[in-house]
C-alpha cells in the first residue's frame, strides 16, 4: 500500500497536474497503469468547455485582417485630408479591439488544465506547446497560440513526431510568429517585379534556423548555415492570407488558414544535410521536414528535452537513451515515446527533482483546492503574471525554459506565498486532510508537525506553500 | 510591525546574514556607487523625448506631432528642448544632474521589438548572440556584488549565472508575517529554496509598503529608490516598463509615459538623499521611430533613439555624442543611429562602476573591442 502510493503521488504530481480530493487512493489501485491509459485517450478525450467552443485559427485571422482594413484605411483617409483625423484617432487599439478574446483564450486553458480527467495527457501537450513555441508578443500572432494549440498540437500528441511537425510548421501562428510568412524567394517572380518597382523583398531565414535548432536537431546538430539556407528556401512562399493581395488566389497549405503561394517560392532543386530534395513547390519543404524528423539527433534531442521536463533538470542517461531508440525505431511515434516514459524505472526515482513551473504550480494548487478559474474572469492571466509566467507569452521561440535556477528567484518564492495565503484564506477543510489529499507520503514529518501547531488558514496556506508542494 | 533587524532574527537568521554583500568596502568610492537600469519596451521616439525642434526638417516632417498648442517645450540647448512632461528631468539638467546621448542605435539593424529587445539585453548583434543578459555579466566580472530587477520574471537582460534577485510589488497584498515566519522554518529544510526564501522575507522587510501594485513605472522607480537607498541594498537595479509602441495617438501617449519616467526619476531622487549623488541611472530603449508621423498619428518603428542619463554621478547639462541631424535619413525614414548603445553603456560601467575595458570587450559586450566606450558622461 506505502509502495502504491509513494507511485500515486509520483504520477499525479511528477507527471500529472497535481492531486486533487481523494485522487491519490483511486491513483494507488494501478499508478502505472493509470499514467498509461490517458495516451489512448489523446484522440476521443473532450475538450473542457469552454475551450471546445472558442474560435478557429481562420475565424481570428478574418477578424485580425479586418482590423487591419480598418487602419489601413484610416490612413490613406489620414494621407488624403490630413486636418481631418479626428476618425483615425478614434480606432481602437489591437488590445481593445481583442482583449477580451485573449482573455477568454486564458481562462479556457486554465479552465482545461484544472479539470481535465486526464491530467497526464494534458501535461504531455502543455509539453509539445512549449517546444513548439508561439509566443503572443505581437500583431496578430497574439490572437492565435490558444486556437494553435487545439489545431496543430492536440491532435498530433499520439501520432507521428513529424506528422506534428509538418502540422505544426504549416500553421498560420508559427508562420507568422516566425516571420516566415514574409519570406520571400529571392529569385521568386514576387521578388523580381519587386525589384523593378524598387522594392525590397527576400528571404527570412528565422523559421527555418528555428526549425533546425529548436524544433529537430537542436542547437548543438549536425547542420551548416547553407542548410538553414537551403530550408528557408524551400519552404518560402508558405504564408496566410495576410500577406496576399485581395484578389490572388493560393492553394491551402493545411486547413487552418495557411497558403502555398507560388509566386513567393523560390523553385529549385536543393541540398539540405547532404541529401537531394527534387524541385515540387510545397512538396519540398515538407519532404524536408520529414527527413529531418527523422534524424537521430532530432531523436536525441526530443529524448532530451522529454526526460528534463518530466524528471529532471540533468535528465539521467539511461532514460534519455531509451528515449531516443524508441523514438528511431518507432520513427517518432509519441503515443509508444510516452509510454517508453513513464513507464521506464528512472522515471519513477523515487526523489523529487523538477521544480514546479509557476503554471504548474497554480494548476497543482487549483487541482489540491478541487477548485478551477471561471469561465468568464480574467484572474488566471492575472496570477500566472504575478507568478512570473504570463501565459502564451514565453517571448522567445526557445519556450519556457526546464531549468529550476530560471525559477528559483526570490520575487518567485514570495509571490507563491502570496497566492497560497490567499486562496487558503478561501478553502475550507483541514490543512492536514489537505497535505494528505496533495502530497501523499511526500509530506515531511517536520511540515506535518509545523501544521499541527499553525492556526488552520495559516496551515492551509502553509501546505501549498510549503517545499514539498514546489517539487515535483 | 517590527524592524528588518528583529525580523531576521525571529527567524532565526542572525544579523550576521548580509543580505546584498556589496563591494568588499561598502564605503569605499566604488562601493557607494549605484546604477539603475531602466529598459523602455516597444521603442521610445527619441525624437518626441528629446525633439531637434529647431530644425525646420523637424517641423515639416513631424506634422501634428511637433506642436502641441499652448505647450511650451523646455530648451536644453540651441538644438534640443526636451518633451514637455520632462519637467523634472528639465530642473536636473539645469543642475548638471541630467543628459542626453542622442542618435543611439544596437548593431541589429532589423525593426522586429522582440529580435531588437533580444540584442539590447543580450548585449550582441545578434537576437541569439547571448542567453544571458549584459546586465547579468556586468555584475558577474564585477563580483562580490549583485543585483536586483524590480520584475517579477528574470527578463534577459538579468539572466545568467551572476546573483541577481527579483522583487516586485503586489496586487495581493502582502504575507502575513507570522505566516512567513512559519513558512521559512519549513524551507530551512529546503537547501535549494531555504536560502532564497531568507532572501525574499528579507527584502520584503527592506521593501516599501506604500507602493502602488498597479506596475506603473513611477512606482517601480520608487521602489528602486527604497532598495538602493539601503546602506546594504543592492548596487545594481533594474526597471523595466513597456507599452512605448506609440503608432498611434502617440501625443497622448507619450505625455502620459513620460509623466510616469518623470515622477519616478523625481522619486529616485527624493528618495535616494545623499545617495543619489553616487547614482547613475540609465533610460534605454531597443530603437526608435520614423522622423515622419504615420496616418494615425503616431510613430512607426525606425532606427536611432535617445539614451537618457541622470543622476548625481552623471555629467549632465548637456547632450552629448554626435548628432546625424534629420538632412539624411536611414532608408528615408529613420534618425540615423551614430552612437553605438554599447558604447554608451560601457562609457558608463567603466566610468561609473569601474569595469576594466577587457572584461567590456569579453564578457560584458562579446566581439565590441571595435567599440570603444563613450568617454565624459560620468563625473
Amino acid at each position: 500500500m506505502t509502495t502504491t502510493l509513494v507511485q500515486a503521488e509520483i504520477a499525479a504530481n511528477r507527471f500529472g497536474l497535481g492531486a486533487g480530493p481523494g485522487e491519490l487512493a483511486e491513483i494507488a489501485k494501478d499508478p502505472q497503469g493509470w499514467v498509461l491509459a490517458q495516451i489512448d485517450e489523446a484522440e476521443r478525450a473532450p475538450l473542457i468547455d469552454p475551450l471546445a467552443a472558442l474560435p478557429s485559427t481562420i475565424t481570428y485571422l478574418e477578424r485580425f485582417d479586418r482590423f487591419r482594413r480598418d487602419h489601413a484605411a484610416a490612413r490613406r483617409r489620414m494621407s488624403e485630408a490630413p486636418a481631418n483625423d479626428k476618425s483615425t484617432q478614434s480606432l481602437p487599439t489591437l488590445l481593445e479591439r481583442f482583449g477580451a478574446m485573449k482573455q477568454a483564450e486564458i481562462q479556457a486553458r486554465g479552465r482545461q488544465q484544472c479539470l481535465s480527467p486526464f491530467p497526464v495527457l494534458e501535461r504531455w501537450v502543455m509539453f509539445w506547446s512549449n517546444h513548439f513555441t508561439v509566443s503572443a508578443d505581437r500583431g496578430g500572432v497574439q490572437l492565435l497560440p490558444g486556437a494553435f494549440e487545439r489545431e496543430a498540437i492536440r491532435p498530433y500528441v499520439s501520432g507521428s513526431f513529424s506528422a506534428m511537425l509538418l502540422g505544426v510548421e504549416q500553421h498560420p501562428a508559427m508562420l507568422l510568429y516566425l516571420d516566415n510568412a514574409a519570406s520571400v524567394g529571392p529569385d521568386s517572380p514576387l521578388a523580381r517585379s519587386a525589384r523593378a518597382s524598387a522594392g525590397r523583398l527576400g528571404l527570412n531565414e528565422n523559421l527555418a534556423r528555428e526549425i533546425l535548432e529548436l524544433h529537430t536537431l537542436g542547437v548543438d546538430g549536425p547542420y551548416q548555415q547553407q542548410d538553414v539556407i537551403e530550408l528557408a528556401r524551400a519552404i518560402t512562399g508558405w504564408r496566410t492570407r495576410l500577406e496576399m493581395p485581395p484578389s490572388t488566389e493560393a492553394p491551402a497549405l493545411g486547413p487552418y488558414g495557411s497558403l502555398f503561394h507560388g509566386a513567393a517560392h523560390q523553385g529549385g532543386e536543393r541540398e539540405l544535410l547532404g541529401r537531394r530534395f527534387a524541385a515540387g513547390g510545397a512538396r519540398q519543404g515538407r519532404d524536408m521536414l520529414r527527413f529531418v524528423a527523422g534524424q537521430e539527433a532530432t531523436a536525441t534531442f526530443v529524448a532530451t528535452k522529454l526526460a528534463r521536463h518530466f524528471v529532471a533538470d540533468d535528465p539521467p542517461g539511461e532514460l534519455v537513451s531509451a528515449l531516443a531508440s524508441t523514438f528511431q525505431r518507432e520513427n517518432g511515434r509519441l503515443s509508444t515515446l510516452f509510454r517508453t516514459l513513464f513507464s521506464h524505472p528512472q522515471a519513477w526515482q523515487p526523489q523529487a527533482l523538477k521544480f514546479r513551473r509557476p503554471q504548474e504550480y497554480l494548476v497543482a494548487l487549483y487541482r489540491a483546492l478541487g477548485k478551477a478559474p471561471s469561465p468568464d474572469g480574467s484572474d488566471w492571466g492575472q496570477q500566472l503574471r504575478l507568478l512570473g509566467q504570463p501565459p502564451f507569452l514565453a517571448g522567445a521561440p526557445a519556450g519556457w525554459s526546464d531549468d529550476a535556477n530560471d525559477w528559483i528567484g526570490a520575487d518567485a518564492l514570495n509571490k507563491r506565498l502570496l497566492v497560497a495565503q490567499r486562496h487558503a484564506g478561501d478553502a475550507s477543510g483541514e490543512a492536514m486532510e489537505l497535505a494528505q489529499q496533495s502530497l501523499g507520503p511526500r509530506l515531511r514529518e517536520t511540515t506535518a508537525v509545523a501544521l499541527s501547531q499553525a492556526p488552520r488558514n495559516q496551515a492551509l496556506a502553509m501546505v501549498l506553500a510549503s517545499p514539498e508542494f514546489q517539487w515535483r | 510591525m517590527f524592524n528588518r533587524r528583529e525580523f531576521l532574527k525571529a527567524l532565526g537568521v542572525g544579523t550576521s546574514l548580509l543580505l546584498w554583500p556589496s563591494l568588499a568596502a561598502a564605503d569605499s568610492p566604488l562601493g557607494k556607487r549605484r546604477l539603475v537600469v531602466v529598459l523602455l519596451r516597444g521603442a521610445l521616439d527619441g525624437l518626441a523625448a528629446v525633439p531637434c525642434d529647431s530644425d525646420p526638417a523637424y517641423q515639416r516632417l513631424r506634422g501634428s506631432l511637433a506642436s502641441q498648442e499652448g505647450v511650451v517645450a523646455p530648451r536644453l540647448d540651441g538644438t534640443f528642448s526636451l518633451h514637455p512632461s520632462l519637467a523634472f528631468c528639465h530642473r536636473l539638467y539645469q543642475a548638471g544632474d541630467f543628459a542626453v546621448v542622442h542618435a543611439c542605435g544596437l548593431p541589429y539593424q532589423g525593426r522586429s521589438h522582440f529580435d531588437a529587445q533580444e540584442c539590447l539585453e543580450n548585449g550582441t548583434a545578434t537576437p541569439t548572440g547571448s542567453r544571458t543578459g549584459w546586465l547579468n555579466r556586468a555584475v558577474g566580472s564585477l563580483g562580490d556584488t549583485q543585483g536586483l530587477g524590480l520584475t517579477s520574471s528574470r527578463p534577459l537582460l538579468i539572466r545568467g549565472p551572476a546573483p541577481f534577485a527579483t522583487w516586485s510589488p503586489s496586487a495581493h497584498g502582502t504575507t502575513q508575517p507570522s505566516l512567513a515566519q512559519r513558512v521559512a522554518a519549513l524551507y530551512r529544510q529546503d537547501p535549494r529554496l531555504g536560502p532564497v526564501f531568507e532572501r525574499a522575507l528579507a527584502m520584503q522587510q527592506m521593501a516599501p509598503t506604500d507602493i502602488d501594485s498597479g506596475g506603473l513605472l513611477k512606482d517601480t522607480l520608487a521602489a528602486a529608490a527604497q532598495f538602493l537607498a539601503a546602506a546594504d541594498g543592492p548596487q545594481i537595479a533594474m526597471v523595466e516598463d513597456d507599452g512605448w509602441d506609440t503608432h498611434a495617438r502617440q501625443n497622448a501617449v507619450l505625455s502620459r509615459k513620460l509623466e510616469q519616467l518623470d515622477s519616478g526619476l523625481a522619486a529616485l531622487h527624493g528618495k535616494l538623499g545623499e545617495r543619489w549623488q553616487h547614482t547613475a541611472v540609465v533610460v534605454i530603449t531597443e530603437f526608435g521611430r520614423t522622423v515622419a508621423v504615420n496616418g494615425t498619428g503616431g510613430t512607426d518603428h525606425g532606427t536611432a533613439s535617445c539614451i537618457l542619463l541622470a543622476g548625481g554621478a552623471i555629467r549632465g547639462g548637456r547632450v552629448h555624442g554626435q548628432w546625424p541631424g534629420l538632412a539624411r535619413l536611414r532608408d528615408d525614414r529613420d534618425l540615423i543611429a551614430s552612437q553605438d548603445t554599447r558604447a554608451v553603456l560601457k562609457g558608463v560601467l567603466r566610468d561609473h562602476l569601474g569595469l576594466d575595458l577587457d572584461p567590456l570587450a569579453e564578457q560584458v559586450f562579446p566581439d565590441s573591442r571595435q567599440v570603444g566606450p563613450l568617454a565624459g558622461l560620468i563625473g
